[in-house]
């Protein structure tokens, strides 16, 4: 249930870092989620996408890397110039 | 062409920043600040009432208690004398550190001893949210299953205690103590347990010396 508010600070974290980059397109987010995170992918997922849905990041892909323990990471970026 | 940048940074990054200053801030004034989460109907509140009738009416203690809608359970928390705030988290299933920073404002943390959370009724949206707290606690009730701790390994994992609740009820329901124990441990095995009855009282005086070793780290 709470993966609306995690799938938002995923958003604004990537809109914090796009717009140190005027004129790049944002194409990719890595995220590592752990096992014990208590996160469900497929509400992540759903709910990344109602909120890129109409927005600059429509197009970006979220790429999740499944690891252990708990971490909920922002692993890294991809920008297209 | 695409240029991929490593970020490395937490997605709860801003909640845990406010987290960080709420722990400094109960760090600095020795406030133990505990957490409580169940699913809903384990017992919280119930334990709650229980242990705000035990304090010393010289201890300084508040509550937060988050729900997603009524303010019912700050009701039931009011009649003791401690201030009571409701968190209502308008739909939101669990609390998070910038509610607690908000719950606190206008009360003295300079007045205060231990400031207990009550968490929205729910297993796992809570676990991931630091709420600067000192310790996390898991109450389960015997009308549960003894598998939970496998089913929701997050929160069995962070918190530091289990209060196995309601075990005046353990005549009627098929629930197996040991089993519950056995499981917790496997998925913790630093987990403290306690087992409790709000109807009969029993355990309850094991937890109020449990919250009273919880001392605050300097």
């Amino acid at each position: 249930m709470h993966e609306l508010s995690i799938a938002t600070a995923i958003l604004d974290q990537a809109r914090e870092q796009w717009d140190l980059r005027p004129g790049e397109r944002l194409s990719k987010i890595g995220l590592r989620l752990g096992g014990f995170a208590g996160v469900d992918v497929n509400s992540l997922t759903f709910c990344f996408e109602a909120l890129a849905k109409d927005t600059e990041f429509a197009s970006v892909t979220l790429e999740i890397e499944h690891t252990a323990q708990d971490e909920l990471q922002m692993a890294f970026l991809e920008f297209d110039e | 062409m695409t240029e991929r940048v490593p970020l490395e940074q937490k997605v709860l990054s801003e909640n845990d920043r406010i987290a960080t200053d709420l722990r400094e801030s109960f760090r600095g004034r020795r406030i133990v600040c505990l957490n409580l989460i169940s699913s809903p109907g384990s017992g919280k509140t119930s334990l709650l009432e229980r242990t705000l009738a035990r304090f010393n009416p010289s201890t300084r203690v508040a509550v937060l208690t988050g729900d997603i809608q009524t303010d019912n359970d700050a009701a039931r928390l009011a009649p003791f004398g401690f201030p009571v705030r409701q968190i209502t988290t308008a739909g939101a299933c669990h609390l998070d550190a910038r509610m607690i920073e908000r719950g606190l404002e206008g009360w003295s943390l300079d007045d205060l001893d231990v400031l207990l959370i009550e968490n929205v009724g729910n297993l796992v949206c809570p676990t991931s949210y630091d709420l600067g707290e000192q310790a996390k606690i898991v109450v389960l009730s015997v009308t549960e299953g003894e598998d939970k701790p496998l089913k929701y390994p997050g929160i069995f994992r962070k918190a530091r205690l289990m209060v196995l609740n309601k075990i005046d009820l353990l005549p009627y329901v098929p629930f197996k103590l040991d089993l519950a124990r056995e499981n917790a441990h496997r998925i913790n095995p630093d987990i403290e347990i306690l087992e409790t009855s709000c109807s009969t009282g029993a355990g309850l005086d094991e937890w109020m010396q449990w919250i009273a070793r919880q001392t605050p780290a300097l």
